[in-house]
């Protein structure tokens, strides 16, 4: 960057986060200019200040992952409206661009090869393939511009393409398209693919450009040969398959041998697709198409596969959310029944159904009709505190910088901030802070009250731990109102009896319950007309 | 939190899309005054700065 830039940057800083330039600017110089988004909490004075800039990083990293940069091609449209992108400046001049692709179809980069008239001296393979060799590209689609509008392809254009797919097959890169696309209409392109000039030599017979095709891509499906001739895997994996309905054996059978591909059935390959992975549909020829939307995996006739690589990341996740959710249990147990003074820190859990709660002050959230649940929340860290001074305000002030600034390795949480909750144990009371807008609010109901009423039952009753309410195995008392007449003194246990015996006065069992239905319906079907024999006749 | 939030919360403006990149793209469409188009194309610049800063630093 630039000074000029980096003066640019603090300005747009202070202005959108509503800091002083002059603090910005020291700010900077002292911990350097990453600092503004990285950490910035001994920067931002008020919780205003806080709040905007959790909420700059939480845009800001959702924009990142949304790169529109970097799509994912999966079809001679969207190819031509990425390239379309990357060459509006030069649309007046004929360019040849390269894209290169990696095994998901996503863009890693692209490179303006040359630009000038497209010959073959000038569009070498060394100067294509070089930068995908470097990027690791598994594909690349070729590109240029006829300034012209025409969008046939000259015998050069031709002879190009078919010695860049020669040397892409030499290098295992696999040369998916060559697009001619014009600077005058963004919606026209010609794509040899579609043509099937990719496919084939003897198929050139090319006499009009064919504008819009709607044929998708089958990025790999290529028949591999090598595959096919030789190291066919016959061997089960010996790790667990993703489907116990589809084997390795089956998968073979069926035609298919790329051992990283482990089979799915159809049900399967939409349960773990709604899951967000990525799911193939595979061909009897040894081929595979990237499945792009749920209705793919409908329509298609044959087995499905997921990536070993994939299954395995998938798996392990999996047992980490279960691991998770035994320690964040047994977390909380440990804060609650801590000897010394302790800290907790509490943060919502995720999921879409959380959004309207997440980063939302106090005052928001009771306008929206919205409260402060325990539910909602997962313990995400506890730990002892050592140093409280009896200042509740100070401590809970010193546990948000520390949260932001300095936080504990192991703390897997995101900084403090607004939305979470702090639970501070200080000779044994524990209070519950909710960190809003505007420091903290304590939230004396956070906690859910236990029910002492099902502990006693559980920890006295003999009947098979029935929790109804009521204690089943004890022995007849006297009255609680003859007990209070005679002067003695009542507690809640004395009412639990009496409650029992009000009950069964008034409860007769399930099993009672059915038998009289039954015999009061069979009453009733003995006595009501049979209808239908009524119309018939 | 969604992105209206975001903005809300940022730029004290309302937008009326959740598509970021669309909003990047044409900021005037999603908003009813210029000056919040202005706004929000600060934002973005921010957004590209820090990128920029992201990267540079990546490269040292």
């Amino acid at each position: 960057m630039t000074t000029n830039d980096e003066l640019r940057y603090i300005q747009a800083f202070s202005r959108i986060i509503g800091v002083k330039e002059d603090d910005a600017i020291v700010y900077a110089e002292r911990k350097g200019l990453n600092a503004l988004v990285d950490n910035a909490a001994q920067l931002l004075a008020t919780p205003v200040q806080r709040e905007k800039h959790q909420a700059f990083l939480d845009l800001y990293r959702m924009s990142s992952a949304i790169n529109p940069r970097k799509p994912i091609i999966n079809s001679p449209e969207k190819a031509s409206a990425f390239f379309h992108s990357v060459m509006d400046k030069i649309h007046d001049k004929e360019a040849f661009v390269v894209a290169f692709l990696n095994t998901k179809n996503r863009v890693i980069d692209h490179e303006v090869v040359s630009i000038g008239t497209i010959n073959s001296s000038i569009v070498h393979p060394r100067e294509v393939f070089r930068n995908a060799i470097i990027n690791k590209a598994n594909s690349v689609i070729l590109c240029h511009n006829h300034p012209s509008g025409d969008l046939h392809p000259s015998k050069e254009d031709i002879n190009i393409t078919q010695r860049l797919k020669d040397t892409g097959n030499l290098l295992g890169i696999q040369v998916v398209d060559h697009l001619i696309i014009n600077g005058i209409n963004q919606h026209e392109h010609y794509s040899f693919k579609a043509q099937g000039i990719l496919e084939a030599r003897e198929d050139y017979s090319i006499t009009t450009s064919v504008l819009n095709e709607e044929t998708n891509y089958n990025f790999s499906k290529i028949a591999k040969e090598q595959n096919s001739n030789f190291n066919v895997p016959i061997q089960e994996h010996t790790h667990s398959l993703p489907d116990p309905y589809i084997s390795i054996l089956d998968r073979n059978a069926y035609g298919y041998f790329d051992d990283e591909m482990l089979p799915l059935s159809r049900e399967r390959a939409a349960e773990l697709f709604e899951k967000d992975l990525t799911i193939y549909l595979l061909y009897e020829d040894n081929t595979e198409t990237m499945t792009v939307d749920r209705e793919d995996i409908t329509n298609h006739g044959g087995i499905f596969g997921i990536e070993h690589t994939d299954w395995v990341a998938f798996k392990e996740y999996e047992a980490m959310k279960e691991a998770e959710k035994f320690s964040i249990s047994e977390l909380d147990q440990r804060f609650l029944d801590s000897p010394v003074d302790a800290f907790a820190i509490y943060q919502l859990k995720n999921g879409e159904d959380l959004r309207d709660y997440r980063f939302e002050g106090l005052e928001r959230l009771q306008k929206a009709g919205l409260s402060v649940e325990y539910d909602n929340y997962d313990m995400v860290y506890a730990a002892p505190l050592t140093d409280f001074n009896g200042n509740q305000s100070q401590t809970l002030n010193r546990l948000y910088e520390q949260f932001n600034i300095n936080h504990p390795t192991d703390f897997r949480g995101h900084s403090l901030s607004v939305s979470d909750m702090v639970a501070l144990k200080t000779n044994g009371k524990i209070s519950f802070h909710y960190v809003d807008s505007f420091g903290f609010n304590e939230q004396p109901n956070f906690f859910p009250q236990k029910n002492y009423l099902e502990t006693a039952e559980k920890s006295m009753e003999q009947n098979y731990n029935q929790i109804d309410g009521i204690i089943n195995n004890q022995p007849a008392m006297e009255k609680p109102e003859q007990k209070v007449k005679a002067g003695m003194q009542i507690s809640g246990l004395d009412l639990i009896p009496t409650v029992k015996e009000e009950k069964n006065d008034k409860r007769t069992s399930l099993v009672e319950q059915l038998k009289t239905k039954a015999s009061a319906t069979k009453e009733k079907q003995k006595a009501t007309p049979n209808m239908g024999a009524e119309m018939e006749r | 939190m969604s992105i209206n939030n975001f903005i809300k919360i940022l730029l004290d403006i309302e937008v009326n899309t959740e598509d970021i990149l669309e909003l990047r793209e044409n900021p005037k469409e999603y908003v009813t005054k210029a000056e919040d188009a202005e706004k929000l194309r600060d934002l973005f610049l921010l957004m590209d700065l820090a990128k920029r800063q992201e990267v540079d630093e990546d490269d040292n």
